[in-house]
């Protein structure tokens, strides 16, 4: 080869650092390149960032320090190696010398490394910042000798090094294998035989040139569809690896959660080619963008998707720290390429981030509004708050119109009718006299507490609560009453400008639980004589619904359960009524002691200003009363044989409780292994079909406390699916064995209830599908339902929403008119309900608005804050700077990320890009561009690159042109040992690197020359097949991620990164193949070679049904068996067999045809194995034969890999 | 030799290592490289880091009873408890330390002695105190060294378990078996290295996970596979109905074949990696059958076990199987026992975890024992943390429930290096803090590492820039525990 002086001499200039000289003048050595390895692996640990562990307050990082004199010494003496006492030390032999330390455990310098530093100290030793800190500038493009050859900028510098090192390039691979490289590096899927011949045919056009065509090709797969939203579903999956994307939470329930619209967003950001600063600033700011749109919020999402908890006993603070952690990392490992998570605990050993720089960073992602610990909830598509709802336009349109409608039956049902008023205040005038309800006088006498806070009495009857708050109490109220035949009992909890934001509660959030109510009656004239006062009956005008947290808990002396205020979320006063079973108050005078225990596991939780009063009401108006409940309660399910022996069996809820008392519910009895105790169940209501019982044949039972006021007949409406048995009281009142599905409440049942609790257990019994019950009691037309109790309260009692209320109760009651809109409305709500159900949501970042305070965590521990070390949001020192002008929060720092200063963003994403075309990035550690990380093997190409694509305007697309255009890139992919000797890892990629398909790849190429698979852009996760049982066999019992519900049709044979993604158990065959768990961020794949690959590639039943459905389509084609096994070949490994390769898979095919001839029963088994139908026409045998051919091509490592 | 075999033979272990975790194109997986050098290359140190040390151990049986037994009725005993039933717990042994949620809200915290009558059976020390509970465990106290003084960081289930299998209580870091594969190599050419069983419990069961023994940043090839008792037990190990063996052969020598031209053609050597591995998957698919066909196990090793050592899924049939994996030289072989989690009803539901695991882990080591192969298996016993000595909810002379609680708890070894008939670490009163030799969870693997030949300081991969080990920077070899 003639070389040609003049761009030899050119290139020697232009690339006089990274160019070897020639022998005898060593190029000078590089702290940066050649020396800072040495010292960061052997030094750093003890003399490096990290303040707390440095020894001898020496740091070999910075040239200040280690060239500095200390006790008569210089580490380092620049040009006199001999003066060096860093040489010195690790030159000893001597251990106490010797340097690192044998303790340390780290190795000793090899020769080859002591003279590195030997060289570098004599040549000045010239440190020089980290070169990944210091922004890109666009480097001069080397010129190269053989210059026809280089396609562009890209080929030109990896010539320039092949030169360098006396290398030429590996020829163009040939046609096909292009062809095949450039669509699964593209589109992750293969060309059909006739795209490879298209393109075969474009390049014999009489006057084609080769490098258009090609470039045409590129164009093609990239611009137009359907290889578009191919490209964006290839480019996507690595994307959701580094972003940890999945569709369950992964810890403890790993309960599903909705985030496939983030997903989409990806796809959708790839397909349109939205330029990569957009596409990083959306999802770090997404949220913070100014007006920022749905799809902007969907893509903050970025930052959702590490794993959360719902474990019961799990500490919210701690979690709340390890999702800000989460966020922190991951940003940093995904746009900086920093591993800053090592900086949580302690200073970075390597690189320069102060541990406080850590917080400083953290602090942008840790003032999101989400709760540590998540709910558990049986919605496998709930998305987790902060979440967005994204109705479909259809979706929206519906919604408009059912609230427009909506809001026009609520105008006119605001507007009262003629006469109306004076009708209700009549009612409810005759609801007092008749009903004997009266409020007499009572005066508040004392009030104590007796775990140490203050109590006060104020003038408006009330008692304040200030001083010490215990976190349990009890309050103890005397009245004085002079009336006699008392029943009943009013609390009315104040508010107080003392409780947090002037609510009821003394808790931290305004809330309150009263635990249980007692009251005592002594005699004024004989203080001896003294009744207990039973209550029996208890209604509030406000109950928390997110447990059972109703009041007729505080009727009892239980203290785990009790009455709930809810004011943490509702402001406002509260009312409770409370009846005992028998009249009280003596003649001559009565104080009524009142206990109040706030004893529940809800410390500090007391109401802070309460107000008591004692009324009657006659035995008319006791009758009005309706009956109280608690909750509903669910235990089960109860496997059963059939449907018959679920009707059939006593499981034991029905039974009465252990300790006789048949009245109760027992919430602590277990009944039977597997932890069938009851539990609340928040979806569970009256008056509504609660269809989602456990499926199966089984029994599962809900119940509740019943407390009637006066021993009574109470009627209801039951509906069930399928059969029910009721009991009240431990006996069975009424029942029904039926087969049928939930619709209305279709049976009445009548039972009697006792004064006071009552147990009611309602047995379903369920011969398959899904289980539901439905309950609605009967009303009696004089009785007081629902907020009409309040209007029996003295007027002043009633808090206004309360006085609100039981107007429209008794409208709803009374007025024919109103009642009929409020059941439109009620019907409005629920159709809005219904389609917001189905509404797809996302979960989105969202800050709070006071962000937290954040401190340095000490030793990286959530509870070990260091409130001396205060930090405010900002980036490493190292890194530069946030510019005063943009906001301190996520979208300033997206800003600064995507600012020209800015030395790693551009760097790190072009190296990905690099990565993913050429199986190693330029810097080969693409997770770590710190001090750890590797020497980039082209420098100055990276930078050209970086430069370029953010000049460029961040264009993906045209990065992957330009690189997929290059000579570079079409070389062969023979291997070279004469280069490999010298270059064993291809680093200067003197040949293609060959490399096996990723995971999904795999299975895609599967379906997709099979024809099975079915293209759709985006949408919900699906279930394609999977082996039974391997759900079951890690999830807890109540997860809603335990059983594996297969999809049908279309489902099954998607592409694989629409596969549903469950954390604790994810697709077996992608993750044998290499593909992570998800659980956490990973900016590349390791791929390993093993043999539970190959069994999983042999017999996973979707691949077996694709090799068939392959085989089916081979046989379908005209023409014989050679033409046939060559095209079979050619759809899987795109190269067209020689004659030699297809007599050798005839060979094997008439193996297989004689063997299925003979066994056609075999034949039969194998053709049937999936759900796609089998083709018409074919013989059995000849598709199972041609199945094993199909199967054994497909797993050929020609197919499996990409040449 | 091809030149590119050459070329493998002089990678160095360290150049290795740097390919396998960097993921790079020609990846080669420690067995991958083992095929290539030949089997009689696998012993060689050049494919795995270590030993270290000369191995007291070969392999590890690793028993772990999910949800977190509990240490007061099995195996701390404190008899002096019985006198302070339903006293608070005083304060200053309950030092005011973090409780879960479950039970920080309640308003006492009654001391709930084990209702459960504890025997003294003999060891090397001044004898061993077991609960009526594990009878047949008590047979071969001499055999066990208890740690009585064990704690850890974590208190939920999770963390709790993420923390004991990988040293670190957030996901992302490789399980203990997997640093043994990738430590040791495998010792059989037709089994995984790392296998897994899950036993479905009788009570409370807390979730699994694969990261429990996922290979977190080392290379897949190092992930526990998981042996299952219903269906293949090894996933995709069954041909497809229809394909007999034979045909699989057919199929086999087509494909590699045409991989041999591929070699050629490519001079990529992962593509016979790949015919090697594919040869090791069609063994398997007579050894794992082989492995799991118990019907030749005469009557007298079955009665060491019970009778459920014949109903696959139950722990007798996996601590059967756990015997026969070792004999075949499987390094890490774990078992999960689920349904620990005795919050309510304790006593009833640990009568039922304690009978289904009582007998085949005493049938397990007098197995392992008979055959010679318990000095070469370290046996390790262990909940995720234990339970608090008060009672979570009501308390009765025969009922009660315990919370979590990571200060203190009982494991217990055998075998393979460790000094049986022992008991080491000792807890206050209450069982509630350790009053004497604290073992943490990193102590307990730097000290089975070391019986393994391995050194927790020097076992370390290269991830992100960083060195890490299962110990991350922790963790010391407790002598005292070893033989």
């Amino acid at each position: 080869m003639a070389l040609r002086p003049s761009l030899l001499a050119a290139a020697a200039l232009s690339f006089a650092g990274a160019l070897a000289t020639s022998p005898g003048t060593p190029e000078p050595l590089r702290y940066d390149r050649d020396v800072r390895a040495i010292l960061s692996d052997r030094c750093f640990r003890c003399h490096g960032p990290d303040a707390g562990k440095r020894q001898a307050e020496l740091r070999l990082d910075v040239a200040e320090s280690a060239t500095a004199l200390r006790d008569g010494k210089w580490a380092i003496v620049p040009g006199d190696p001999e003066q060096s006492e860093l040489l010195r030390r690790v030159s000893s032999t001597d251990e106490d010398v010797r340097m690192p330390p044998p303790k340390s455990g780290r190795r000793p310098l090899s020769d080859e490394e002591r003279d590195i530093v030997r060289r570098w100290i004599a040549e000045g030793a010239r440190y020089e910042p980290h070169w990944s800190f210091v922004a890109p500038v666009r480097p001069p493009v080397p010129a190269v000798k053989e210059a026809a050859w280089a396609q562009n900028p890209v080929d030109r510098f990896i010539r320039a090094k092949l030169e360098a090192e006396g290398v030429a390039p590996s020829p163009e691979a040939e046609p096909e294998t292009l062809i095949r490289r450039l669509f699964l590096d593209l589109t992750g899927l293969p060309p059909t035989p006739e795209e490879s011949d298209a393109f075969l045919a474009d390049l014999r056009a009489p006057d084609a040139i080769g490098d258009d065509v090609w470039s045409r090709w590129v164009e093609k797969l990239l611009g137009d569809e359907p290889y578009r939203s191919r490209y964006a579903e290839r480019m996507a999956t690595p994307w959701l690896d580094a972003a940890r994307y999945a569709d369950t939470c992964g810890i403890h329930m790993d309960a599903g959660r909705q985030m496939w619209l983030w997903r989409d967003w990806v796809l959708a950001a790839y397909r349109d080619g939205m330029p990569f600063d957009q596409f990083l600033t959306e999802q770090l700011a997404g949220d913070l963008l100014p007006n920022a749109t749905d799809a902007q919020r969907i893509a903050s999402g970025f930052n959702r998707n590490h794993v959360t908890t719902d474990e019961g006993g799990a500490i919210a603070e701690e979690y709340l720290v390890e999702y800000a952690v989460d966020r922190a990392a991951t940003t940093a490992s995904v746009f900086l390429g920093l591993t800053m998570g090592c900086a949580r605990c302690h200073d970075h050993k390597f690189d320069p981030i102060a541990q406080e720089e850590f917080y400083r960073f953290y602090s942008f992602f840790d003032s999101i509004e989400e709760p540590g610990l998540y709910a558990q909830s049986t919605d496998a598509n709930r998305a987790l708050e902060p979440f967005l709802d994204v109705p479909r336009p259809e979706q929206k349109t519906e919604l408009d119109a059912l609230h427009a409608k909506r809001d026009a039956e609520q105008h006119a049902l605001d507007v009262p009718e003629p006469g109306e008023d004076a009708a209700r205040e009549s009612y409810f005038a005759t609801v007092l006299a008749d009903g004997g309800v009266e409020w007499p006088e009572t005066k508040l006498v004392s009030a104590v507490s007796t775990g140490g806070a203050t109590l006060t009495t104020q003038g408006d009857g009330s008692v304040l609560v200030s001083g010490p708050n215990p976190d349990q109490d009890e309050h103890v109220i005397a009245l004085h009453t002079d009336a006699k035949g008392l029943r009943l009992l009013l609390l009315e909890a104040l508010q107080d400008p003392s409780f947090y934001d002037g609510r009821v509660g003394r808790s931290d959030n305004g809330n309150a639980v009263l635990s249980s109510i007692t009251a005592e009656a002594v005699s004024t004239v004989d203080p001896a004589r003294t009744t207990p006062v039973h209550l029996v009956w208890a209604w509030a005008d406000h109950e928390q619904p997110d447990g059972d947290f109703r009041a007729v808990n505080a009727l009892d002396a239980r203290d785990d359960l009790g009455w709930a205020v809810d004011a943490h979320r509702v402001p406002g006063g509260r009312v409770a009524l409370f009846v005992a079973d028998e009249p009280f108050g003596f003649e001559g005078g009565t104080e009524l002691r009142v206990t109040l225990r706030y004893q529940s596991p809800y410390a500090r939780h007391v109401l802070g200003r309460v107000r008591l009063s004692a009324g009657r009401i006659g035995a008319a108006g006791l009758e009005r009363l309706p009956v109280a409940t608690s909750a509903w309660y669910l235990v089960g399910p109860f496997p059963a044989e059939s449907g018959h022996a679920a009707f059939e069996t006593a499981f034991g809820p029905e039974l009465p409780a252990a300790d006789g008392v048949a009245t109760r519910i027992d919430l602590s009895k277990n009944f039977g292994a597997g932890n069938q105790y009851w539990h609340f169940d928040e979806t569970l209501a009256d008056d509504k079909a609660n269809g989602a019982l456990p499926a199966g044949v089984n029994a599962t039972y809900v119940g509740r406390r019943v407390f009637a006021p006066t021993a009574r007949r109470a009627e209801a409406e039951v509906g069930t699916d399928d059969g029910f048995r009721l009991f009240v009281g431990g006996a069975e009142v009424a029942g029904k064995e039926v087969d049928r599905s939930l619709t209305t409440a279709t049976d009445p049942v009548a039972f009697d209830l006792s004064t006071g609790e009552n147990a009611l257990v309602l047995k379903d019994a369920n011969s398959g599908g899904q289980a539901g019950f439905i309950w609605a009691w009967k009303h009696r037309a004089d009785e007081l339902s629902g907020d009409l109790v309040g209007a029996i309260l003295p007027v002043s009692a009633r808090p206004p929403d309360l006085a609100a209320r039981i107007v429209r109760g008794w409208r709803t009651a009374y007025s024919p008119a109103y009642r009929l809109r409020a059941e439109r409305i009620a019907k409005l709500d629920a159709d809005i309900a219904a389609v917001e159900a189905l509404v797809p949501r996302t979960m989105v970042m969202k800050e709070l608005a006071v962000p937290r305070e954040t401190f340095v965590l000490q030793r990286g521990r959530y509870d070990h804050p260091d409130k001396a070390r205060p930090v405010t949001r900002g980036v490493p020192a190292a890194l530069g700077s946030l510019p005063d002008t943009f906001p301190k929060d996520r979208l300033g720092l997206a800003q600064w990320m995507t600012s020209p200063e800015n030395p790693l963003v551009a760097r790190v994403a072009v190296n990905r890009l690099w990565e993913q075309v050429f199986g190693t990035g330029v810097v080969r550690t693409s997770e770590d561009f710190g001090m750890q990380g590797e020497w980039p093997s082209h420098p100055e190409l990276l930078d050209w690159l970086a430069v370029e694509f953010r000049e460029s305007g961040w264009s993906v697309k045209r990065m992957l042109r330009l690189l997929v255009t290059s000579r570079t890139y079409r070389q062969s992919s023979r291997a070279r040992p004469d280069v490999r000797e010298r270059d064993p890892d291809d680093r200067w990629l003197s040949w293609f690197p060959r490399r096996r398909l990723a995971a999904e790849q795999i299975r895609d190429q599967a379906l997709y020359t099979s024809g099975l698979l079915v293209e759709s852009l985006g949408g919900a996760s699906v279930k394609p097949y999977q082996p039974d049982g391997l759900w079951n066999e890690v999830a807890m019992v109540q997860s809603n991620t335990r059983a594996y519900v297969r999809g049908s049709g279309g489902d099954l044979w998607r592409r694989s990164l629409y596969t549903y993604w469950k954390r604790a158990c994810p697709p077996p065959t992608l993750l044998t193949l290499d593909a992570p768990t998800r659980e956490f961020c990973t900016i590349h794949r390791a791929q390993t070679n093993t043999p539970l690959q190959a069994l999983a590639l042999w017999n996973d039943e979707q691949l077996v049904e694709a090799s068939r459905v392959l085989a089916e389509r081979t046989l379908l084609r005209t023409g014989g068996d050679g033409e046939k096994l060559a095209v079979l070949f050619r759809r899987c490994t795109g190269r067209t067999p020689d004659a030699s390769e297809i007599a050798r898979l005839a060979e094997t095919l008439a193996h297989f045809r004689r063997r299925y001839a003979s066994a056609r029963g075999d034949a039969y088994d194998l053709v049937r194995t999936g759900t796609a139908p089998l083709a018409d026409g074919l013989d059995v045998a000849e598709v199972a034969a041609w199945t094993l051919v199909a199967g054994a091509i497909l797993n050929l490592d020609e197919s499996l890999s990409r040449s | 030799m091809h030149p590119f075999e050459q070329r493998g033979l002089d990678l160095t272990r360290r150049r290795f290592f740097r390919l396998a975790g960097a993921g790079f194109g020609a990846a080669l997986g420690t067995t991958a490289l083992a095929s290539i050098f030949g089997e009689s290359a696998r012993a060689d140190t050049i494919a795995t880091p270590g030993p270290h040390f000369r191995p007291k151990a070969k392999r590890v049986i690793y028993l772990h009873m999910e949800g977190a037994p509990s240490q007061i009725d099995l195996f701390d005993y404190k008899p002096g408890l019985r006198e302070r039933f339903d006293e608070d717990l005083p304060d200053s042994i309950r030092q005011g330390q973090r409780l879960t949620g479950m039970t920080s809200g309640q308003a006492r915290f009654p001391v709930a002695p084990s209702m459960f009558k504890f025997t003294r059976y003999e060891n090397n020390q001044d004898g061993a105190w077991i609960s009526e509970l594990m009878p047949h465990l008590g047979g071969v106290a001499g055999e066990l060294c208890f740690v009585h003084s064990m704690r850890t960081e974590a208190i939920n289930h999770e963390p709790g378990i993420t923390f004991f299998q990988t040293g670190n209580q957030q996901p992302g870091r490789p399980s203990f078996g997997s640093w043994m594969s990738y430590g040791l190599g495998s010792a059989n050419a037709n089994l995984p290295t790392f296998v897994v069983m899950i036993t479905q419990g009788l009570g409370n069961m807390q979730a699994l996970s694969a990261r429990f023994w996922g290979s977190g940043f080392l290379p897949s090839e190092h992930q526990g596979c998981k042996l299952r008792s219903a269906g293949d037990p090894v996933l995709f190990l069954g041909d497809p109905k229809g394909v007999a063996r034979a045909d699989r052969r057919e199929m086999l020598d087509l494909v590699g074949e045409m991989n041999e031209r591929e070699a050629e053609r490519t001079l990529d050597p992962e593509v016979r990696a790949r015919i090697a591995q594919a040869e090791m998957a069609y063994r398997m698919q007579m050894s794992v059958p082989d492995l799991t066909d118990v019907s030749g196990e005469d009557d007298e090793t079955i009665d060491l076990y019970g009778p459920d050592a014949r109903k696959p899924g139950t722990f007798a049939s996996s601590c059967l199987l756990a015997r026969r994996l070792a004999e075949r030289g499987v390094r890490f072989i774990q078992l999960y026992m689920r349904g620990w989690d005795q919050h309510g009803e304790l006593p009833k539901e640990i009568r039922l975890q304690a009978a289904a695991v009582d007998q085949p882990i005493a049938g397990l080591l007098k197995d392992l024992r008979r055959r010679g192969l318990l000095d070469e298996t370290l046996v390790l016993w262990s909940g995720e943390f234990g339970r608090t000595v008060y009672s979570q909810g009501t308390l009765t002379a025969t009922n009660y429930g315990r919370d979590h609680h990571p200060r203190c708890f009982t494991t217990w070894l055998a075998g393979g290096g460790i000094r049986p008939g022992t008991a080491y670490g000792k807890t206050d009163d209450y069982s509630y803090n350790i009053v004497e030799n604290p073992v943490e969870v990193h102590d307990l693997h730097a000290t089975m590492l070391r019986l393994l030949g391995l050194d927790h300081t020097k076992l370390t991969y290269r991830h992100q820039g960083r060195d890490y080990r299962l110990t991350d920077v922790f963790g010391r070899v407790v002598p005292e525990l070893l033989a």
